[in-house]
């Protein structure tokens, strides 16, 4: 009895041990032999392009990321591959070395990216800033030169733009902004060499202006009257009495004022020295008083003819007149066809002050364009 | 005995059962899913370092499914890996809503700003009728003109870039277009400024 208990027992034991024996040694055999999964690998690899995406290098690096990120799916495919086989005849050598490829071209990346943003960073906040100078310095110009001018037009739309790239640049969107800037900056930079050239040749006769207000001074000095000057670019007419400084009143001038008048309907405000050769009043003037001055004078002629036989206007051209000092001024603009506006109560005090005779000299400036605009920081 | 033999049997089996643990394929693919559906409302774009992190938490959850694959069948467990993959979904779910919020966010204040831009706009045009009138006046401010067609030309573009969903493009624009109507106003102010002064 005891001994079929013991046989029972052992039978017992033998079909549970042997099953549960050779489970185990089948497990600790397929445990010994089979190659190490390629976790670790591959796990660095992801962490690797993570990083990489961290630092951008899906905008700045995006051709090597997406070469990492490919090598790390081709080491996933493979080690999915394998996973489908027998343990035992398992191989992650070519998962490893696609995972070895990602980490490699993914860090690559990362300090690539990182680099490229800092350069681009760099590289956007000195055009910015360049160019906002450029732009405040046109801006600048533009505010003084005739409202109508061509550079003025042509400004607007790059403003706008170069205020889109600022604001894509602020919000941390690089490439937007630097697509943007490629755009505006060449045209910006033609614009600013546009208006620097047209104010240096407008002040080529700044020599010339000085002159003339010191004859003016000098002339009331010695005659012991009145003598005027018209500033175009501080729109001002300074009236000099016996050589002081006597008044000043604002001016508006011609819709076209930067420039010597060069014909009939240019809308330009002519320079020169001239007299008061017809006072007006009442109804013989539609802008309440007119001082009524010799435009075109023998020098304004001269030059028309020239200009005429050398063809820069046309052969039908006419050199224009009846260019005066009148009221009907303070409009807030230049607007008159090539005369110097004055508001009424200024006009009836300026009128009083001068008699047929009186010479007005017609000046572009008499601030040096060094002292109106800071070209040296802008060049 | 073969009540012995049948009881060893089914302690293997439950053991293999429990040792051959589910693949979280349901999971898995529903995760993939969500993460496709975040970038066609551009989560990526509005939302980029939040959909960054849940592509990578991805990319590891596959990682550790493999991983689990890799080992004998009687030691894989996909429990965690099946609860991040429910977690990946439910977040991609949560910064989908966030993204969209974004993105009506960013709009609400696209188009706010451009009802005040086309106000200022309007406001310019009026400015400009009241600065010095008569053919000099109109002549003299032509170039102003000139600015508000810009304007107007710029307004379409947003329109556009609003219709076709571009709001962060259509933000900047606006932006711009707001700071160049408001010194048109400021420009026409002062001429009128000075024009009351006569």
């Amino acid at each position: 009895m005891g001994f079929r208990r013991l046989f029972k027992k052992g039978r017992f034991l033998f079909y549970i041990g042997v099953p549960i024996f050779m489970a185990v040694l089948i497990l600790g055999a397929v445990t010994l032999f089979s190659q190490k999964p390629p976790t670790e690998k591959i796990e660095a690899a992801r962490i690797a392009i993570a990083d990489a995406v961290k630092d951008e290098a899906d905008k700045y690096t995006p051709d090597q990321l997406a070469i990492a990120q490919k090598k790390w799916e081709e080491a996933m495919d493979e080690w999915k591959l394998n996973n489908e086989k027998s343990a035992i005849v398992r191989n992650y050598s070519k998962a490893i070395v696609f995972a070895d490829l990602a980490i490699k071209t993914a860090n690559s990346a990362g300090v690539e990216a990182k680099k490229v943003k800092e350069k681009l960073f760099k590289e956007l906040e000195v055009n910015i800033a360049a160019l906002k100078i450029s732009v405040d310095y046109i801006e600048q110009a533009t505010s003084k030169l005739p409202l109508n001018h061509n550079i003025r037009k042509k400004l607007t739309p790059y403003l706008m733009k170069l205020n889109e790239v600022e604001s894509a640049f602020n919000r941390n969107d690089l490439l937007s902004a630097k697509k943007s800037i490629e755009t505006i900056k060449k045209n910006i930079e033609v614009l600013k060499r546009q208006t620097t050239e047209l104010l240096k040749e407008y002040f080529s006769s700044y020599s010339k202006w000085v002159k003339l207000d010191q004859d003016m001074k000098q002339w009331s000095k010695i005659n012991n009257s009145v003598s005027l000057v018209v500033d175009k670019f501080s729109k001002r007419c300074i009236v000099y009495k016996s050589g002081k400084k006597l008044r000043e009143f604002e001016v508006e001038l011609g819709l076209n004022w930067l420039g010597d008048k060069l014909q009939r309907g240019d809308k330009a405000t002519p320079e020169g020295r001239y007299l008061i050769t017809v006072k007006k009043s009442g109804s013989r003037t539609i802008y309440y008083k007119a001082l009524l001055i010799n435009f075109p004078n023998e020098e304004d002629k001269i030059r028309f003819n020239k200009m005429k036989a050398q063809g820069r206007i046309s052969r039908n051209a006419h050199i224009g007149g009846l260019i005066e000092i009148h009221g009907g001024g303070g409009r807030g603009i230049d607007w008159t066809e090539g005369c110097v506006a004055l508001e009424n109560r200024d006009m009836d005090t300026l009128y009083a002050l001068c008699s047929v005779g009186t010479p007005v000299a017609i000046v572009g400036s008499l601030t040096p364009m060094e002292k109106i605009f800071n070209l040296e920081d802008v060049e | 005995m073969k009540k012995v033999t049948f009881l060893s049997a089914l302690v293997l089996m439950i053991v293999l059962a429990t040792g051959c643990a589910k693949l979280p394929q349901v999971e898995l693919d529903a995760a993939t899913a969500a993460l496709d559906s975040a970038k066609v409302v551009e989560a990526n774009r509005y939302l980029a370092d939040e959909f960054n992190a849940l592509q990578d938490s991805l990319n590891s959850a596959n990682v550790e499914i493999e991983a689990q694959k890799s080992k004998l069948f009687i030691s894989r467990n996909y429990k965690a890996i099946t609860e991040k993959l429910v977690n990946i979904t439910t977040s991609v779910e949560g910064l989908k809503v966030r993204a969209e919020e974004r993105k009506i966010q960013v709009r609400t204040e696209v188009q706010d700003t451009l009802v005040v831009l086309n106000e200022l706009i309007l406001e310019d045009k009026a400015l400009l009728a009241k600065a010095p009138k008569g053919k000099e006046g109109k002549a003299a401010l032509e170039a102003i003109m000139n600015d508000i067609t810009v304007l107007e030309a710029s307004v379409a573009e947003i329109n556009t870039l609003i219709t076709n969903g571009d709001y962060l493009t259509a933000q900047d624009k606006t932006n711009a277009s707001k700071a160049k109507a408001e010194a048109i106003k400021e420009e026409l102010t002062a001429a009128i400024g000075k024009t009351k002064r006569r």
